[in-house]
């Protein structure tokens, strides 16, 4: 395969598996962390 | 007479001068049209003094300007303490309040890819060719950290190109915007994201460094300063730090990159017509990366119910914030009651991961 091709098709896979993978991580992020801590305080109604 | 042979007048060339043309338009440019003043400044300052004959300031080993680009440019240290100055000012909340805008980041890639093709076509080297082609990254530390790798003859014009583009974001931008969207896609108002939390934000660089270096190792430099920039903010215990990195040490590397970029800039090397080629090829990279942007933000809506303002797309090149202001301001025409900015940040900064990316895969492939 010519080596600008090879290029091209690498570079655009590279970078959406990148950028996938790291969609991924955020998806996780977001379940792991993105919820509140156990210990944290239980939020309070605005009417008590 | 020794003295006489060692006028600086007698050795002026008709190159140099039209090198002071072009300095002195980039610094009329930088101080009237406050285009992209921090570095169109120093740059054009630098092409003066570069072409000022008999000074020496960029004779290998010996000039004081080529000890700032050689330590500073070519040992590859200026570009990624720029990458942590940016990452301290970076807030990443809007990108992880929507991961799936990340795509548009990855898309906007495209015109770094379509003009690498077609500049090897015209005959510049692989290397050329990325250097040429990551323009449309609009990221000008990472089109200056490539090019300096890559094909260092090409860095002043590389650099020039990308941040003058980067400057004309809100001309270059909105007709190709317009002519792919209709009025009604323009209008789209976007559901409102959900508010991300301290913890999620200070985990973040530390798993995104892992994740991007472990896929790509070249892109490290860029990338690890870049979060670490990022970690100092999240973290919210070293705000010394944080202010440096933001302000103090930005400032001060961003004057050394702007002299040193512009002094590459000789009537030698700069004023020939491969370089008018590379001004038009960027051109190019910045119009294809702005359409694959919208265009892929279009794709996915025909998938999704929650659909995407495709102008949002566009914001996809890096040139963070203005790319962002362009869809947010194209949107409020469209609709007055639409508030796109923070929905148009995150592909903005995924914009800049992409890029990066971009330029460590071709850093892997060509050096």
């Amino acid at each position: 395969m010519d080596t600008a091709t090879s290029v091209f098709i690498n570079g655009i896979s590279g970078v959406f598996t990148g950028i996938a993978v790291l969609y991924l991580m955020m998806k996780m992020l977001a379940r792991v962390v993105g919820r509140p801590a156990p210990d944290a305080p239980p939020a309070v109604s605005k009417t008590d | 007479m020794a003295f006489l042979d060692q006028l600086g007048i007698l050795s002026v060339t008709p190159g140099a001068v039209v090198m002071w043309v072009i300095s002195l338009t980039l610094i009329y440019l930088a101080i009237s049209k406050q285009y992209e003043p921090l570095l169109l400044l120093p740059i054009g300052f630098g092409i003066l003094i570069a072409n000022l004959p008999l000074t020496g300031l960029m004779t290998p080993g010996e000039g004081l300007i080529w000890r700032f680009y050689h330590y500073g440019v070519e040992w590859e240290v200026i570009p990624p303490l720029i990458f942590l100055g940016l990452g301290a000012h970076t807030d990443f909340g809007p990108l992880l309040s929507q991961p799936r805008l990340i795509f548009l980041g990855a898309a906007a890639q495209g015109g770094v890819y379509v003009t690498f093709f077609a500049a090897h076509a015209f005959g510049f080297t692989l290397q050329e060719s990325a250097s040429i082609g990551i323009i449309g990254g609009a990221d000008g530390p990472t089109a200056i950290f490539l090019a300096a790798q890559l094909a260092p003859h090409l860095l002043g014009a590389c650099a020039v190109a990308a941040y003058s583009y980067m400057a004309l974001v809100p001309i270059i931008q909105p007709p190709i915007m317009r002519l792919l969207t209709t009025k009604e896609e323009r209008a789209i108002r976007m559901k409102k994201a959900r508010k991300v939390g301290a913890r999620e934000k200070l985990v973040f660089p530390i798993a995104a460094t892992m994740v991007i270096v472990l896929l790509v190792p070249a892109s490290a430099p860029l990338i690890a300063m870049f979060m670490l920039g990022n970690l100092f903010r999240e973290s919210k215990v070293v705000d010394r730090l944080t202010d440096t990195a933001q302000n103090a040490l930005m400032n001060i590397v961003t004057m050394f990159l702007g002299i040193s970029v512009g002094a590459t800039m000789s009537a030698a090397t700069f004023l020939r017509t491969d370089v008018l080629f590379i001004f038009a090829l960027g051109l190019v990279a910045f119009a294809v990366s702005t359409a694959s942007g919208v265009l892929l933000a279009k794709l996915m809506n025909l998938f999704t119910a929650d659909k995407i303002n495709p102008l949002i797309g566009a914001a996809g090149v890096s040139a963070v914030p203005m790319a962002a202001r362009v869809a947010h301001k194209m949107g409020a025409e469209a609709n007055k009651k639409n508030y796109l900015l923070m929905f148009a940040m995150g592909p903005n900064l995924s914009g800049v991961i992409g890029t990066v990316i971009a330029a460590g895969i071709f850093l892997t492939m060509l050096q």
